[in-house]
This record gives structure tokens, C-alpha cells and sequence, in this order.
């Protein structure tokens, strides 16, 4: 058995800047702390709900514990269907179905709650008598925006199982139903696990979804009474910390390590297996079939009709530019927060779990808890300091730094683990300079993750809502705030304009990232 | 501009606050920053699709760079120019609903404006205090589907009959709805009002985070009816004529045909107090009275300006009752929040 080795002791500028990203991550909580002391309001504070708080987590808990159950449902069978069935179509349904990820899922809710009204494109088709809100509706949408999350998980494990154990099993006799139980499923515990947790933090933290719906969850409890003064908004934040921590804790205990770097690169492709009987080819078309009406035909075809058909009232140059450019900066600042506890694990050849676990945790707080302890925070400060940072719009580049670290530390980390000492010492004994190794040999290895880290934090930061809602300095706007507050305005075509443009900006960086994924692999 | 603005301010610099607090610096130095304007920082709790164009107007003829903080919430913005204090960034403050404004000014966070500036209107759509001047008004309707509602409430009070358990919208977060129930809590007293919003209550209305989507979502059948102001159906209409919505008032002299003003006011610590002013002066002017008139299909406050074509005139059938008593927004938040509507 190998003797695990010691991790490296840190140098004095490690130290240094372990404990000033620890600082950057307390930021959002001191905020939540200065709010709860010093509750500032125009009028009375309104007294704490107990009622509502109860309400809103109890609904924060179910939506999660329902949409994680669901979409491990969903998206496990389309991994399966991707991985070991071949029939008529399933190629292309399968690739399909990991294509709602590009859909924000406020722009997902807004597009099913218009299509599915009792008089709406598809709603008066189905002959719905009910308006498609609540509680209910936000399930339904989050297991849309889940499942390909899932899916790529799962289908990755799938890929990876060595299918001799399961043939050696069916040819002693085990039948199909014993072999998933008691060979495939332990196999895939620590995938499932950790999509499991993926889902259930994506859930919880959700906002956009639940907003459009009006579903009374903490985190749009939380939106709704920021603005109020009082000290219900910080009980919320607080809240859902206590919840939401050890629900990152516990799903990595469950991944084990399968996580970091399952997310590092979109994985997906047909993978040719087994031709299934009839009546599961039917039944597995018809469950693709309908999770893509709902995901991904419907909204797309309202986007459009709206953005074509009905004329915008507000100019999109702004909000693209303004995108643009959140995007980029926000995803190189994600790199640098990222990738610092990634070199530092790297760097003890993979040990302190703890730091990782800190930097999953970090990102798994829910925007809208970043959001709002960062403005607190900044309303706070005197003039000229913190203050002008958030009007300047760098305390955004911080929260949504913070929020997506994970996604560079995903990335980042196996191939710095991957780098060869061997080759770096052949080079320096061969005379090459620092920078030479860095350009020669380092960088050239760590360019592919270094883009694919910087492409999934730009995708992610683009569709952003809470924080961006928050933070965003004075005059500006982007894509993914303009989408929001253009269906509270009801100006559909504004919205249809503005997600068009988003989705473009959105399958561009997407396509880049299979590319370098593709290279990388 | 915009994009280099926003790499600006990315980076970090501070650019923004330097450039805010040294206005009067800005403008004693010309010659030696002859391509920087003035900044101009506006909070607005009307919606940007709704007034931005205006300001831009202004901000084009006057030379300023506009730095517009929008919220659908009027309350919240409120609240936050008052956790501010005198370090807020604001040079004016754009209510959707002046109960705002005046309890902003009774807290000593708006300066007084000058009387050129008040009496460009009549005396009841200004601040009897001077904190603000009203730019327009919206009549407060009902907006419903005539195929499935063909007997309207005549009544603000018939519409928590249970006959329309479940089929009524409306947006309690609304700046237009606090300063609805402030004047039903002068007009009915507070005991009949808490009474009617609790039968509302039980009559499941579906909460909207604003207005304007009650009128879509009559349109879609989601609702039935919806408690708005009158503009939201015009607008969206002109944008989507397949909108399948009609505006009705109610009964003479009832208690929902209100005229809901919206108004403008100078914090205390606005740094462009001059160009603040300019611009209320603008919005005031016929351009600016006729933008609210013909491009948001509002009643102007001021004298002498043509309506919409598609805008009924305000008629004798209003409720009498002076701006002031939309006023006490405190007392309305506080029954919305003792009945856990808000």
C-alpha cells in the first residue's frame, strides 16, 4: 500500500495569501453582521416573521430534497440511454438534452410560466385551466435546469466502468436488475453523490427560478426584505449559511474527491451500447422527447417569436457591452481566486481537504446572500474607501468571483496535479530560464485548463442574476437584469431581444469549451 | 463612452467617486478637462423602460453624464438613499409615488425646491412642504378580460367579493398601492380599510412583483382582473397589439378612482443641486409634460398639455381627496405588514 506523503509546508506568501482570500471569502459575512447589528430603515424596521422564516425554509428544504430526487431520476436514465443504449435517435437526443445548461432559469421559468398559461402558446394547446406559478411550477423548472447536470455526471462515470465485472457477473447467472444494485450502482455512489450535491445547492441557492414563480424560499425572502431595513434579511442570510454549508460538506463527503474535477470540462457524446426492446426505446424517446418540448423547443421558440415579433423599447448595445465585459473581467478575477487554492493543494500534492472544501463552500453561498452582504457592507463604510469600489463596480467583480471560484478550482486543479516535476527539472538542468519553463513547458500544459476554467466562469457569470441585481454599479445593465426586469415590465420583446443575445454569447464561449475540452482530452 | 465608462469603473479607480465629489472642481476647470461632463446621479423608482429615454434627452441637450440607479421598488431605493445619509451619490430622486418623497423630506433627507420650480404646476400636485414637485399622474383601474369578466366590480370594495376568490392580481410591494391604501386609511378610516385588505387576502389574489405583468397576465388568463394603473395596458398594447386586456374605472366618486401622482425631488446631499434642478426644470417643460403625455400615455401635472388620444380626460367621477392623503406611506406599510400582506 503507498504511504500517503506529507503535504509541502507553505511559504510565507502562501500564508499570506491563503489568509487574504480567507478575508475576501469573511467579506460577504461581515456584511450580514454589520446589517444585523446596525439595522438601518426609512421607517420602522417590520418585526421578525417566524411564521414566514418557518414557511420559507421548510419550502427551501423541500424544493431542494424534490428537485434533487427528480433530476437524479431524469438525469441518470438519459446518462444511461447515452452511454449503454443505442437506438433511432438516441444520439441526438442525448447530445440535445445537456443543451438547456445554456438556459438561465429565470429565462426557463419566465418562458414556461407565458407558455404555459391557460391562454398561452402551449397552455391554451393543452387546455390548462391553471396559471403555472408556485411552488409546484419552481420544481418542475428546476428539474429541467438540473437534469443535464446530472446527466453529465453520470454519463462520464458511466463511461469510465469497466464493463468486464458486469459481463463476468451476467455470465455467472446474475440477472440485469442484481447487476445494477450490486455492481453498477456502488460504482457510480461517488458520481451520483456528487451530482447529487451539485443539484441540491443549485436548488437551495436558486433565485431567478423561484423570483419569476413567486415561491416564498429564503433566498427570495431574503431579496424581498433586503431592501426594508430590519433585521429580517440578515436572519435569512444567516439562515441559509447554516443551511446550505453543510449541504456542500455532506455531498463532498458523499463525492469523495470524484468531484473536483468531473465538472472540469462539459463532457458529453454518444457513446454506442446495446440495443434495448421496443417498449423501452419508446418509452426512453418519449421521456427525451417531452424534457425537450418543455427545456429547451418551447423556450427557445418563445425567445424568438418574442424577440421578432414584438418590437424592443430599450437599446441592447449597452447591456451586450456591459456583459461582455463582466463576463471577462469577473472570469479572469474567478481565475486568480480559483486557482490560488488550486496551486496551494496542487502544491501538497493534493491533500488539504479542508481548503478545498473551503473554496466549494464559499461558492456554494447563495448569490443573493453575496450579494446582499457585500452591498451592506459597502453602504457601510465611510466615503472614499469600500464605498467607492462598490459604485465602482470591483465589489461585483468580488462577489461573483467568490461565487464561481469553484468553477477555476475545478479546472485548474487536476492539471496542476497532472504537471510533471520531471520534465520542469529536465528543463531548468537543460539551462532554460523561469520564464522559459513558464512559457515552454508550464503554460502550454496548463493553457487548455486555464481557458476551460475561464470559459465555465464566464458562462456562468454572464447568466448571473442576484448578485449582478445587487452590485451592478449606478447606469448600467446587462443581458441576464435586463431578461429580469423586462418580464416584470412585461415588455416581452425587449426580453426576447435580450436572450436571444445572451443565448449567442452563451453557445459561443460554449463551443469554445468543447473545443479546448476536446484538446485537452 | 459607456464601455470605456464601464472599464473604468471595473478597474476599480474610483474614477467615479472622485469624478461626484469634486464637481464644483469639475466645472472651475474647464480648459484643463475640457471633454469631462458634469455627473448627474439619478434614483428612480419608475422604470427604466419608462423614463430612461427622457433623461437621456436631457442629458444630450445639457452636456451631463447620467448615472441612473433604477428599482422597481420604490421603498427599497427609499431606503437606501436613507442608509446613505448625507454620503448618498443621489442628485435627485425620481418617486413613482410621493408619499416616498415626503417621507424622505419629514426625515430631513430632501432639500426644499424653489418656488420657479413648484409653481410651474398646480398647487395640488406639489409638496405643500416644497420636498417635491409632481411630473405626472395615472389613474388607478381596473384592468380585466371582458370575454370572461362580464360583470366588473363597480366598487374598489366589490373587488374582494368572493366571486373573484383567486382571479384577482395585484403587486403589494408597489409604490402605487402603498399610496392607495394611505388614502383609503384617510378616505374609509383605518378599521374599514383592514377589513377590506383582509378579504382581499382571503380571496387568494396572485401577487405580482409589479403592475405592468398583471396586465399580461390578464391577457394570458392567469388572472381575471387586476388592480393597476391605467398607462401599463397602453403601453404594452402599443408594443403587442394581440393584448387581450380592457381598462375600466370604477363608479363615480368610488374609492378606487384615484389619480396616483408621481414626483421628483433634490436630496439633501445631491453634489449637482444646480443641474438638478435643470433637469426638473426639463421634465416640467412642455417637451418634457408632453413625453408623459404622448410616450407613456400619463396625464401631465402641468396646465395646458394635450393627452394621448387613446387617454380618457380625468373627469368628475374621482374620488375627492387631496394628494396629501396619499402621503402617509409609514401608516400604510404598517397595516400591510401587521396583515402580512407585505
Amino acid at each position: 500500500m503507498k504511504t500517503p506523503s506529507p503535504a509541502l509546508p507553505l511559504s510565507l506568501a502562501a500564508k499570506l495569501g491563503l489568509l487574504g482570500t480567507a478575508a475576501l471569502v469573511g467579506l460577504p459575512i461581515l456584511g450580514l453582521g454589520l446589517a444585523w447589528a446596525y439595522p438601518v430603515g426609512l421607517i420602522d424596521a417590520p418585526p421578525i416573521h417566524t411564521d414566514r422564516l418557518v414557511e420559507a425554509t421548510s419550502n427551501t428544504v423541500m424544493l431542494a430534497l424534490l428537485v434533487t430526487v427528480f433530476a437524479l431520476v431524469l438525469g441518470s436514465l438519459f446518462a444511461w440511454i447515452q452511454v449503454r443504449w443505442t437506438f433511432p435517435g438516441s444520439a441526438l437526443l442525448t447530445r440535445l438534452s445537456v443543451l438547456p445548461l445554456v438556459l438561465p432559469s429565470f429565462l426557463l421559468a419566465a418562458t414556461l410560466r407565458e407558455g404555459l398559461a391557460p391562454l398561452g402558446s402551449l397552455g391554451e394547446l393543452l387546455g390548462r385551466q391553471e396559471r403555472f406559478d408556485g411552488f409546484g411550477a419552481t420544481v418542475f423548472v428546476l428539474v429541467l435546469s438540473c437534469t443535464p447536470y446530472v446527466q453529465l455526471v453520470v454519463s462520464a462515470a458511466l463511461k469510465r466502468l469497466p464493463r468486464h465485472t458486469e459481463e463476468a457477473a451476467q455470465s455467472l447467472g446474475a440477472s440485469p436488475s442484481r447487476i445494477v444494485r450490486e455492481i453498477v450502482l456502488p460504482a457510480l455512489r461517488p458520481a451520483l453523490g456528487f451530482a447529487a450535491l451539485l443539484v441540491l445547492v443549485y436548488a437551495a441557492a436558486d433565485f431567478g427560478a423561484v423570483a419569476v414563480m413567486d415561491t416564498q424560499v429564503l433566498t427570495y425572502e431574503l431579496y424581498q426584505f433586503a431592501g426594508r431595513g430590519g433585521v429580517q434579511a440578515p436572519l435569512i442570510g444567516g439562515l441559509l449559511i447554516v443551511a446550505i454549508s453543510p449541504l456542500v460538506i455532506l455531498g463532498r463527503r458523499l463525492g469523495g474527491d470524484y468531484g473536483s474535477s468531473e465538472l472540469s470540462y462539459v463532457r458529453s457524446g454518444h457513446t454506442a451500447g446495446q440495443r434495448p426492446a421496443l417498449w423501452v426505446q419508446t418509452i426512453g424517446t418519449a421521456l427525451l422527447g417531452t424534457y425537450l418540448v418543455f427545456a429547451l423547443v418551447l423556450p427557445l421558440m418563445l425567445i424568438t417569436r418574442w424577440g421578432v415579433l414584438i418590437p424592443a423599447q430599450g437599446p441592447l448595445i449597452g447591456p451586450l457591452i456591459t456583459t461582455a465585459v463582466v463576463g471577462v473581467t469577473a472570469g479572469l478575477a474567478t481565475l486568480v481566486l480559483g486557482g490560488f487554492p488550486a496551486a496551494l493543494v496542487a502544491q501538497s500534492k493534493g491533500k488539504r481537504g479542508a481548503l478545498e472544501t473551503l473554496t466549494f463552500v464559499a461558492s456554494g453561498v447563495p448569490g443573493v446572500m453575496i450579494g446582499f452582504g457585500l452591498l451592506q457592507l459597502a453602504l457601510r463604510v465611510p466615503q472614499g474607501s469600500l464605498r467607492s469600489f462598490a459604485e465602482g463596480g470591483a465589489i461585483l467583480l468580488l462577489g461573483l468571483a467568490l461565487r464561481f471560484a469553484s468553477h477555476s478550482y475545478a479546472a485548474l486543479k487536476p492539471a496542476l496535479l497532472t504537471q510533471s516535476e520531471q520534465s520542469i527539472e529536465a528543463a531548468r538542468l537543460l539551462g532554460a530560464s523561469r520564464w522559459r519553463v513558464w512559457r515552454q513547458v508550464r503554460g502550454p500544459h496548463l493553457a487548455p485548463a486555464l481557458a476551460s476554467g475561464f470559459l465555465l466562469s464566464f458562462v456562468a457569470v454572464v447568466k448571473e442574476l442576484p448578485i449582478t441585481l445587487m452590485l451592478i454599479p449606478a447606469g448600467h445593465t446587462t443581458l441576464a437584469t435586463r431578461i429580469f426586469d423586462a418580464h416584470e415590465d412585461a415588455h416581452l420583446g425587449d426580453l426576447g431581444v435580450a436572450a436571444l443575445s445572451l443565448l449567442g454569447m452563451v453557445l459561443v464561449a460554449q463551443a469554445l469549451l468543447w473545443r479546448w475540452s476536446r484538446h485537452e482530452r | 463612452m459607456r464601455c470605456l465608462s464601464i472599464v473604468c469603473i471595473l478597474a476599480a479607480t474610483g474614477c467615479t467617486s472622485k469624478d461626484q465629489s469634486t464637481p464644483s472642481a469639475a466645472q472651475a476647470e474647464p480648459q484643463a478637462a475640457p471633454q469631462a461632463k458634469p455627473i448627474l446621479t439619478v434614483y428612480s423608482g419608475r422604470s427604466a423602460l419608462l423614463v430612461e429615454p427622457l433623461l437621456k434627452k436631457f442629458a444630450e441637450k445639457r452636456g451631463v453624464e447620467l448615472k441612473l440607479r433604477f428599482d422597481k421598488s420604490t421603498e427599497k431605493l427609499a431606503n437606501r438613499l436613507a442608509m446613505e445619509g448625507d454620503q448618498s451619490p443621489a442628485d435627485v430622486f425620481f418617486a413613482q409615488a410621493v408619499g416616498y418623497l415626503s417621507l424622505l423630506g419629514e426625515k430631513g433627507l430632501m432639500q426644499t425646491l424653489p418656488k420657479k420650480l413648484t409653481e410651474k404646476v398646480p398647487a395640488a400636485y406639489r409638496s405643500a412642504s416644497n420636498y417635491w414637485v409632481g411630473t405626472s399622474g395615472r389613474l388607478r383601474v381596473m384592468v380585466y378580460s371582458p370575454e370572461r369578466v362580464k360583470n366588473p366590480p363597480k366598487t374598489l370594495a366589490e373587488l374582494a367579493d368572493p366571486r373573484f376568490k383567486g382571479r384577482v392580481g395585484w403587486a403589494p410591494g408597489n409604490a402605487s398601492l402603498h399610496a392607495h391604501v394611505a388614502a383609503l386609511q384617510k378616505h374609509w378610516g383605518a378599521d374599514k380599510t383592514s377589513a377590506w385588505l383582509k378579504a382581499m387576502q382571503d380571496n387568494q389574489p396572485v401577487v405580482y412583483p409589479k403592475n405592468s405583468p398583471q396586465v399580461r397576465a390578464v391577457s394570458s388568463g392567469e388572472i381575471d382582473i387586476g388592480w393597476v394603473n391605467h398607462y401599463y395596458l397602453h403601453k404594452i398594447r402599443a408594443q403587442d397589439t394581440s393584448l387581450k386586456a380592457a381598462n375600466a374605472s370604477f363608479s363615480p366618486g368610488d374609492a378606487g378612482n384615484l389619480v396616483m401622482l408621481a414626483g421628483i425631488g433634490i436630496p439633501k446631499a445631491a453634489k449637482n443641486h444646480q443641474i438638478a434642478e435643470e433637469l426638473i426644470d426639463f421634465i416640467l417643460s412642455d417637451e418634457g409634460q408632453n413625453y408623459f403625455a404622448q410616450k407613456a400615455y400619463e396625464y401631465p401635472a402641468k396646465s395646458g398639455i394635450k393627452l394621448h388620444p387613446e387617454v380618457a380626460p380625468l373627469d368628475n367621477n374621482l374620488l375627492q381627496l387631496p394628494q396629501s392623503a396619499q402621503t402617509d406611506i409609514a401608516g400604510s406599510l404598517a397595516l400591510l405588514r401587521a396583515l402580512r400582506i407585505q
